[in-house]
Formats: structure tokens, C-alpha cells, sequence
């Protein structure tokens, strides 16, 4: 990120929370007004309707633009070999490199929408020319060049994201280096690196621990810019998510992430893992998600707070599977009854302690992001309780009781 | 933890932008010492609501003969009937106005307890078919139950599941009209989408009129824009024929305009795609190949680029 991009990030990410304390009535317009004046931000931002209208016709006219041309090279020049493809989607590429280094820096746009879209097709169009270099022009196998191809992936999202801040490429770096991984023992290509195999697992348990022992100094350094915390976050949040693939019981039983390259060695995927294993999986499927809501909790960590709560949620689907203690209308409302339960005590629990509070934790609404909180509710609550379309009662088909035909004394039936 | 807070901070106080005792309050959430649980707490509740709505729902459908009709029925009315009580017990006094939440858990509970109450009609309906070949309408029941409910305990959400319902129960009733008397729903479904959406969106302008229950309106006038769009392109893409296309044009136009001049950012969004989409199936009439597609979704792309950084500049949404 630029020096004068990071310091408007930073003036921004104040600029914001001085809105909210606005709101909530701890500052008046006068004092809104000058912490703004004290804190200038000069990045061209746009609200979210027009960014989110701007990044999709943006993109739609940027990646037409190279349809265009691929197009015209096609079927009027009529050429049907892969380098000109490779080199057209390598030079609108780096135009839209252009536009985007061009929009970031002398027009000082952010949150725009335009930016961010010819960021990704920056992206897009880059990684597709390499592609067609690699697999159409080389003419590579892609199953051993796959773990090369997304080992590319991850070093362009993460560039992209360090220098233009956006923590969704961050996120995308950590996956594709996870599916790098993934494709590891394919790159030897020979079949002794089946033993290979088991490590990918373990390499994904590595690199989240390598990510908590290291993000969070990124996530809470003052020196790093607000974009680049939250890269830190979003890389933090998937290498999490790789974790608990690793070690939940369905994906270790079922061989999620070694199966792609168990087929391709052995034409079969393995038999169930042995029992003692299984039972360190199960255990490690409940453990995980509970130490991270622990972690968010003791930490602050709102985002690994809210992953750990969601793993849980996969992590009850999963056991069930697994162990079956209760009908599934049983366990279903038993756990949701216990859902509302634990809501309302621990609200009822944090409201009596002084000031609202009990080692630091409320229940009371936060002052930043309270509306879209609840935007997201409506949409969620209007998603999962309007009524479905139930099936029609079916009519009696028709049955046929079968015909004659003939006369005269025949007897024959169809 | 956010750093930036913590470094200005101290440079508002000393400058009198902020005052000292506020900014120690401020402070500590920014340190993370005061974490905020509200969130979470409302995803538990959310969590919980539907996990018991899917467990009765199985249950309705799995048990049946083990545990009988009528004792699911009154189990379910009696769990209906203990949300709904506590729900009464907190609400506070009717208001036409915006009424702030007593609780917490207020609105999921009423939220669980009209499911219950929409699971235990819809059991009764089908289990003892009180309504007979019209048992579509109990969906109608729900829906101002649901309306009723929202209006009275001030509830955005439960608003929002009454128009949806509604909707539902005019896609369930056009299915039975059409399974009895064997009349194309296709055509059925546009026009009763498009009376759908042309209601919803006077509602929404009656709510806003008269000021009464007036934030409930931003929920009817966008589900009814979303809908009467939505009719359109449907007609668009089933029916042979342009005249779908050039309503969808002019609705989409209108709406974009009219959203523009009143400031309405969302509503604009919904117009300019419904204008794009219109206009794109027009250049497509009777023209194919991949060159002119991509020629023109680069250079309408642009244009509407173009259009929007200058439309951009004249409304200056806020961040």
C-alpha cells in the first residue's frame, strides 16, 4: 500500500468510528465535523450502492474488452493456436495493472468499486495468460503442474492484496497455498510419492499453527494500515478453516483432501482410518472449534469468535454423522432450545455485572456496524422461516384397464 | 483492537474535539477491554430459532403415526403459546413510531413463536383439512397473523415474513389453480408477481404517507420493486415476444429516475439493472456471435461506468 494511501486508510478507519460515536450521541456535529478536519482523508470513496454498481460494470466492460479481442483473434483472424491468446490476455492484464496502479495512486481513488474491479481482472487476466502459457502453449500435464500453477496464484493474490489492500486476495493467497499444498505429490509425478500423501494433511495443520503463532502481531501492529490488519485477518481466517479440515472426522474419514491425489496413484481411495484415529479426530472435530471461540473471547478476536461459532456449527453436523445419540428432531430442537437458553443467560448474566459488563465482555450493541447487523438478520431471518412450497396432492394416475380390438370371435387384448 | 483509535484518541482530547471522560470509555473498547458479545448473542438466537423450526418441522413429518395428530397439534400450540406469552409479557406500549427493542431475544422469540403457530396451522390444514380444496388460503391466514404481529410488537423482521408469505401463498394458490382447472401458471404467476410487487411498493408509500409505522416501508417498497422486476424478466426470458422487454425498459428507466431524484441508492441500483438488462436483450433481438457480444457488453460497460461516476457525483451517496 502507498504511504499516502495507508495514512487516508488510517484517518478513514478513525473518520469511521467518529461517525459512530456521532450516532450514539458521545460527539455533536461541530466535534464530527472537526475530527474530520483534523483527520483528512483525500481518497475518492464512494457509498456502497455505487461502489458495489460501479465494480460490476467495470469488470463486465474490462473483461469484454479481452473477450473482444480473443474473439476477434479467433474467428475473424482465425487463428487457433494458444500464444496469441496467452499474449492478449497477458497485455490487457497488465493494462488493467495499469488502470488499477493509475486509479489507486494519481486519482486517489478507494472503495470506488472501479479500482477494485480492475484489480481483479488484473488478477484474472494475468493468471489466465499464465495458464494458457503453462497448460496450452507448454502444453503441460496439469495434474503435476498444479501445485506451480497455485503456488502462482498465491504469490500474485498475496502481491495484490499487499499493495492495494484488499483483504479478500489475502484470503484467496491462503487458499490457494492450501491447494497448493493439496497438489504437492502430484508434482514428482512418480507413484512412490503416495507416502507423500498423509504429510498434506499435516502441512495444513503446520501452516495454521504457523499463522496463529504469527498473524495476530500483524493484526494488532500499529504500524501496518487497517487494509493490511485485515489481510492478516482474512489470511488468519482460512489457514483456520484449513485446521479444522485437517482434523474433522468427515473430511479424515472420508479423505477430502487427499482423495485427488489417492486416485490418481492408486485408482482407490484407502479404507477407513483405524479406530483410535477416528476417535482423535472426533475429538479434535469438537476441540478445535471450542478453543477458537475460546481464543476469540480471551483474544477479542470478533472475526475468530465468529468462525469458531460457525465451526461449531459444522463440527455438531459433522459428529452426528458419526454418533447418533437421539433422533435428528430430537437433537435439532434440544440444541436450538439450548441455543436460546445460553443466549439469554449469558445476556442475562453480562447485564448484572457492573456497568453492564463482566471481565470486559457485554451484552450491550457495539457503536460501529450495528445497522448492517441488522440487515443481515432480516435477510437471513426473511431466508430461513418464509414458508416453502409444499407438494401438490397428487391425482390418481390413470390406469388403463386395457383394450380389445378384433371381432368376430377374437380374443386378443394389448 | 484498533490502533488507529488508540493513537487519536488522545490527540482529540488535547485539541477539545472530544472530552476527557468520554474518551477513556472509547479507549477501552478500541484496547478491546470492552468487547461487545451483542452480535454473537443475536447469532446464537438466530442459530437456535432455526434449528427448532427444522427439528418440529422433522418431526411433524417423521412421527406422525407414532405420536398422533392431535397430540402434535396441541404440542405445538402450547410451545407456540409460551413464546408468544413471554413475548406479550416484554413488549412494550403499541406505537405507530419506531418502538426500540425490549429484549435481547424479543424478536426471535416471536419470531420462533409464529413459526410454531405457521407449523401448527399448516399441520391442522393438512392432518384435518378444515379449509378443504382451499387450503392454500391458510398460508393467507399466516401472512396477516404475521402482518398483525409485526405491526404490534414493532418487529421489521416479522414484517418482512409477512409480505414473503404472502408471496408464497400466491405461488401455492396459482399451483392448485392450476393442478384444478389446467390454466398455463406461467401467466398466472407474471401478472399475480407484478399485482404482488405494484402492492407491496403502495404499501410501503401508504406506510411512509401516513408516518405511521413509517420504517417498515424501505421493507415493502424494496421486496415489491424486487418483485415487479423480477415479474418482468421473467416475461422477458419466457415470453416470445418484446413487449416484456420494453416494460421491463420503462419500469427499470422510471425507477432509476424517480430513485434518483428522491435519493434512494438502493432503489437506483434495481433500476439501472433492470434498464441494463432490457436494453441488452434489445441489442440481442436477432443478433448473435460471440464478437458483437463481447463488443457490446465492453462498451455498455463503459457507458454505464461512465453514466455512474457522473450520477455518482450529483447524489454523493454517503460511505
Amino acid at each position: 500500500v502507498r504511504a499516502d494511501a495507508a495514512l487516508a486508510d488510517r484517518h478513514a478507519s478513525v473518520r469511521e468510528a467518529a461517525r459512530a460515536w456521532r450516532a450514539a450521541g458521545i460527539l455533536d456535529d461541530a466535534g464530527l465535523t472537526e475530527v474530520e478536519a483534523l483527520l483528512p482523508d483525500d481518497r475518492v470513496r464512494v457509498g456502497p450502492v455505487f461502489r458495489v454498481l460501479l465494480f460490476l460494470f467495470t469488470l463486465i466492460a474490462v473483461l469484454a474488452a479481452g473477450g473482444f479481442v480473443f474473439a476477434l483473434i479467433g474467428s475473424v483472424a482465425h487463428v487457433h493456436s494458444w500464444p496469441p491468446f496467452a499474449i492478449v490476455s497477458l497485455l490487457f492484464g497488465l493494462l488493467a495493472l495499469v488502470l488499477t496502479e493509475v486509479q489507486t495512486g494519481s486519482m486517489k481513488r478507494a472503495q470506488g468499486g472501479t479500482e477494485a474491479a480492475t484489480s481483479l481482472a488484473t488478477l484474472c487476466l494475468l493468471l489466465g495468460s499464465a495458464g494458457i502459457w503453462l497448460f496450452g502453449v507448454l502444453d503441460l500435464d496439469p495434474e503435476p503442474s498444479m501445485a506451480f500453477f497455485m503456488t502462482l496464484v498465491a504469490v500474485a493474490c498475496f502481491a495484490a492484496a499487499w499493495r492495494w489492500g484488499y483483504p479478500i486476495y489475502g484470503a484467496f493467497s491462503a487458499l490457494a497455498f492450501l491447494a497448493a499444498f493439496a497438489f504437492l505429490p502430484l508434482a514428482t509425478g512418480t507413484p512412490t510419492a503416495i507416502h507423500l500423501v498423509p504429510a498434506v494433511r499435516v502441512a495444513w495443520i503446520v501452516l495454521a499453527l504457523a499463522g496463529i503463532a504469527l498473524l495476530p502481531r500483524a493484526m494488532d501492529s500499529p504500524r501496518l494500515p487497517p487494509a493490511q490488519r485485515h489481510i492478516a485477518t482474512a489470511t488468519l481466517l482460512v489457514l483456520l478453516v484449513g485446521l479444522y479440515t485437517a482434523v474433522d472426522i468427515s473430511s479424515f474419514s472420508g479423505y477430502w483432501i487427499e482423495a485427488f491425489s489417492l486416485l490418481r496413484f492408486s485408482g482407490s481411495p484407502p479404507p477407513p482410518p483405524s479406530a483410535p484415529l477416528r476417535y482423535t479426530a472426533m475429538a479434535a472435530t469438537a476441540l478445535v472449534p471450542g478453543l477458537l471461540i475460546a481464543w476469540g473471547l480471551v483474544a477479542r478476536r470478533r472475526p475468530v469468535l465468529i468462525l469458531g461459532m460457525l465451526l461449531a456449527g459444522c463440527a455438531a453436523v459433522s459428529l452426528r454423522r458419526f454418533i447418533h445419540v437421539a433422533p435428528l428432531w430430537v437433537i435439532l430442537s434440544v440444541s436450538g432450545g439450548l441455543l436460546i437458553a445460553l443466549a439469554l443467560l449469558v445476556r442475562r448474566f453480562l447485564d448484572r455485572g457492573e456497568g453492564h459488563e463482566r471481565s470486559g465482555l457485554t451484552a450491550e450493541p457495539p457503536l460501529e456496524g450495528k445497522e448492517r447487523a441488522r440487515l443481515l438478520e432480516l435477510i437471513a431471518a426473511t431466508a430461513a422461516f418464509t414458508p416453502a412450497a409444499r407438494d401438490l396432492p397428487s391425482e390418481p394416475a390413470y390406469h388403463g384397464k386395457g383394450g380389445e380390438f378384433g371381432g368376430g370371435g377374437s380374443n386378443s387384448e394389448f | 483492537m484498533n490502533p488507529d483509535v488508540l493513537d487519536a484518541l488522545p490527540r482529540l482530547v488535547q485539541r477539545g474535539h472530544l472530552p476527557a471522560e468520554a474518551a477513556e470509555p472509547l479507549a477501552r473498547v478500541a484496547r478491546g477491554e470492552r468487547f461487545s458479545l451483542y452480535v454473537e448473542l443475536r447469532l446464537l438466537l438466530w442459530a437456535g430459532v432455526a434449528l427448532v423450526t427444522t427439528g418440529v418441522g422433522i418431526l411433524i413429518k417423521q412421527n406422525l403415526e407414532r405420536i398422533g395428530p392431535l397430540t402434535i397439534a396441541i404440542g405445538l400450540g402450547l410451545a407456540a403459546a409460551a413464546c408468544l406469552a413471554w413475548v406479550v409479557w416484554h413488549a412494550p406500549r403499541f406505537s405507530w413510531g419506531e418502538v426500540p427493542s425490549p429484549n435481547l431475544a424479543f424478536d426471535y422469540l416471536l419470531v420462533l413463536g409464529l413459526a410454531l403457530v405457521a407449523a401448527d396451522l399448516a399441520y391442522i390444514e393438512v392432518q384435518f383439512s378444515p379449509l378443504g380444496a382451499n387450503w392454500p388460503w391458510h398460508l393467507l391466514v399466516v401472512s396477516l397473523l404475521y402482518a398483525a404481529a409485526a405491526i404490534r410488537f414493532d418487529s421489521r423482521v416479522v414484517w418482512s415474513l409477512a409480505l414473503s408469505t404472502f408471496l408464497a401463498w400466491r405461488g401455492v394458490a396459482l399451483s392448485a389453480l392450476e393442478h384444478h382447472l389446467q390454466i398455463d401458471q406461467e401467466f398466472l404467476l407474471r401478472w399475480n408477481a407484478l399485482a404482488c410487487g405494484a402492492l407491496f411498493c403502495a404499501l410501503g408509500w401508504a406506510f411512509r404517507r401516513s408516518g405511521r409505522k413509517a420504517h417498515f416501508e424501505p421493507v415493502a417498497t424494496h421486496l415489491g420493486w424486487l418483485t415487479l422486476l423480477g415479474a418482468l424478466v421473467y416475461g422477458m426470458v419466457e415470453v416470445d415476444g418484446l413487449l416484456w422487454t420494453f416494460a421491463l425498459l420503462a419500469v427499470g428507466g422510471a425507477l432509476a429516475a424517480g430513485a434518483f431524484f428522491t435519493r434512494r441508492f438502493s432503489l437506483f441500483a434495481f433500476g439501472v439493472i433492470g434498464l441494463y438488462i432490457a436494453a441488452t436483450r434489445l441489442v440481442f433481438e436477432g443478433r448473435t456471435g460471440e464478437v458483437f457480444g463481447c463488443f457490446w457488453f465492453s462498451a455498455s460497460g463503459l457507458a454505464v461506468v461512465v453514466l455512474l461516476v457522473l450520477a455518482q457525483r450529483k447524489l454523493k451517496e454517503p460511505l
